[in-house]
């Protein structure tokens, strides 16, 4: 009789998985790649403690990228396996599903925030540090049109920038982290 | 604005208002299983003679305070936390009672944390929705009428160590009753009824147009509104109106429903900074940059602010000033409460009878731009933006 209550174990959603993890990864490198010369991200970290860790991975375990800030501001990608209790830092994505809207350029991280899709451990006066930068990679990584709906005002990079290191960050910077 | 695509909304806080409500805290204890609650205050509330309330409510009754804490200091630390917990732990209590303003408040909000998750290290939790598990009785009996904290779900405590501000925010902090009894914030002298009433304003005001607004968290802050426009200033005249007092608790404790949920924005932004830079209290840094926050927002959220106007002002204000006016119309209204407090109670209106200094502007702009409240804010808050604010508010 107790038979036909088997337990349900939770569906895989391996498409969304896959892409989720393919975009922190290409997240983790435009961060390195970025961090070494865009001016907005610079002035951000500069604020950062030097050797500060921060994480963001996806709930329960959808995949994370780490990175950590160099003596030079610059953030280091250190890859998905860092240890999220060791971080400084640590931004979690509490779903599949949201994850999914955030790295495909369907939800911003404020709203993201607004709606609960984000818990955070450790100091949380980097948040709005730290969304600023993602803002800026953002920025680079999405085509205008998707990027002005995902945050308030789009932050202020020049024309010629915003081509020139978007076609580095898409080549160099994604595949060679430089 | 749209309707919000998603939003969520908690509210688990049992409301008790009313003269005498304290006379419930026993019948409320006896439902949640507990006897020994260990009550947690500052040494203003002790010396007002607000703790006679408390144990005269307990007269006849079977709960035997386990342990009475009255030295919390003015900022909560993780010192104090500590100390509180191991009291607690050693004397054995089941359940905490917090008297007092936001500090008190928040203090009980950590020992809980302590306590309910078997540690010793406050820091480690420190963070957005990242606490698990159940939580002691907990029960706030506020004794101003501003912060709001018996029903928000963040605690800011300071690290003595590093010489920063933690934030832990989790809807496990909210308290299982708060008790808004008029006996306890009768002695408030004027300047500080005005000063918290504007804090209490500015939460509602700020939840309203915040990004993370939803229609729960509308209707909380605009009967917050509704109660402070009718009775701050008539409570700042006349101290000793027990009805006003009762209205002004239960608006405060809306208002803080209502940006518990929705969050505030960059007059709270502004006004973090400005308190830890040129340590100006809290409801008057609020008081100050509330007209010139909600002018900031106006290209963004002006329909939104217009519709303060009826709540703020009433109805025969609002149906005198045309659909495109009002936005304009709620922030004057704000300004003339202000110039009203001014009056009755010293409340300073700008930053220069703050005490703040101008040299002070630049470490306030940079602190301001990086803090928590500036995400839920519709304009972006970006350094020469707060500039601005600073500027309006000098003399403004």
């Amino acid at each position: 009789m107790i038979n036909h209550y088997p337990d349900l174990f939770p569906r895989k959603k391996p498409v969304k998985r896959t892409v989720n993890k393919a975009v922190l990864f290409v997240l983790g490198r435009a961060l390195q790649s970025l961090s070494k010369t865009d001016p907005l991200i610079r002035k951000e970290t500069a604020s950062w403690p030097e050797g500060l860790s921060l994480v963001m991975n996806i709930l329960p375990n959808g995949g994370s990228l780490a990175v950590k800030r160099q003596p030079d501001k610059s953030l280091k990608y250190l890859g998905t396996k860092f240890p999220i209790d060791q971080a400084d830092v640590a931004i979690h994505i509490n779903d599949v599903e949201s994850a999914f809207k955030m790295f495909t350029g369907q939800l911003g991280s404020d709203v993201a925030y607004a709606w609960h899709a984000i818990s955070a451990r450790g100091d949380l006066s980097y948040t709005v540090s730290v969304v600023r930068v993602i803002n800026v990679v953002e920025a680079y990584l999405f085509p205008r049109i998707i990027s002005s709906k995902l945050m308030k005002e789009t932050p202020p990079i020049p024309g010629w920038r915003l081509h020139l290191m978007r076609l580095k960050t898409y080549t160099l910077g994604i595949l060679f982290g430089i | 604005m749209k309707f919000p695509e998603y939003y969520e909304f908690s509210f688990p806080v049992k409301i008790i208002s009313g003269h005498t409500a304290l006379n419930k805290l026993p019948a409320e204890l006896r439902q949640a299983g507990v006897c020994r609650p260990m009550v947690i205050t500052d040494p203003g509330v002790t010396k007002v003679g607000l703790l006679e309330v408390l144990l005269n409510a307990l007269a006849e009754s079977d709960v035997v305070i386990g342990a009475l804490y009255d030295q919390t200091p003015p900022e909560s630390s993780t010192t104090v936390v500590s100390e509180i917990t191991r009291i607690f732990r050693e004397k054995a209590c089941d359940s905490l009672i917090a008297i007092g303003g936001g500090s008190v408040i928040d203090t009980t909000k950590g020992v809980n944390i302590l306590v309910s998750q078997n540690s010793d290290d406050i820091r480690l939790f420190q963070g957005a929705d990242i606490l698990k598990g159940s939580f002691m009785p907990f029960y706030v009996v506020p004794t101003t009428a501003g912060t709001g904290s018996e029903a928000t779900n963040a605690a800011v405590i300071q690290d003595l160590e590093k010489g920063v501000k933690m934030s832990l925010v989790s809807e496990l902090l909210l308290p299982r009753a708060a008790i808004l009894d008029t006996r306890m914030t009768l002695t408030l002298p004027p300047k500080l009824t005005a000063a918290t009433g504007m804090d209490a304003l500015t939460h509602a005001m700020e939840a309203y147009i915040s990004i993370q607004q939803n229609p729960m968290s509308d209707s909380f802050a605009l009967q917050g509104i509704t109660l402070i426009g009718r009775y701050l200033r008539e409570v700042t005249a006349n101290p000793q109106d027990k009805n006003g007092r009762l209205a002004l608790a239960n608006a405060s404790t809306m208002a803080g429903t209502a940006f518990s949920n929705a969050m505030v924005g960059c007059v709270h932004s502004m006004g973090h900074a400005t308190g830890a830079v040129a340590h100006v209290p809290h409801g008057v840094v609020m008081n100050v940059f509330l007209p010139h926050g909600l002018r900031l927002n106006l290209p963004k959220s002006s329909e939104r602010i217009g519709e303060m106007l009826l709540p703020l002002a009433g109805a025969e204000v609002f149906a005198a000033a045309e659909p495109e006016q009002r936005a304009e119309k709620t922030i004057s209204e704000v300004e003339r409460l202000k110039e009203d407090l001014f009056k009755l109670s010293g409340l300073p209106r700008n930053l220069k009878e703050a005490g703040v200094k101008r040299e002070q502007f630049d470490k306030i702009a940079a602190l301001a731009i990086n803090d928590g409240s500036a995400l839920m804010n519709p304009v972006e808050l970006t350094l020469e933006r707060a500039y601005g604010l600073l500027e309006a508010a000098w003399e403004g």
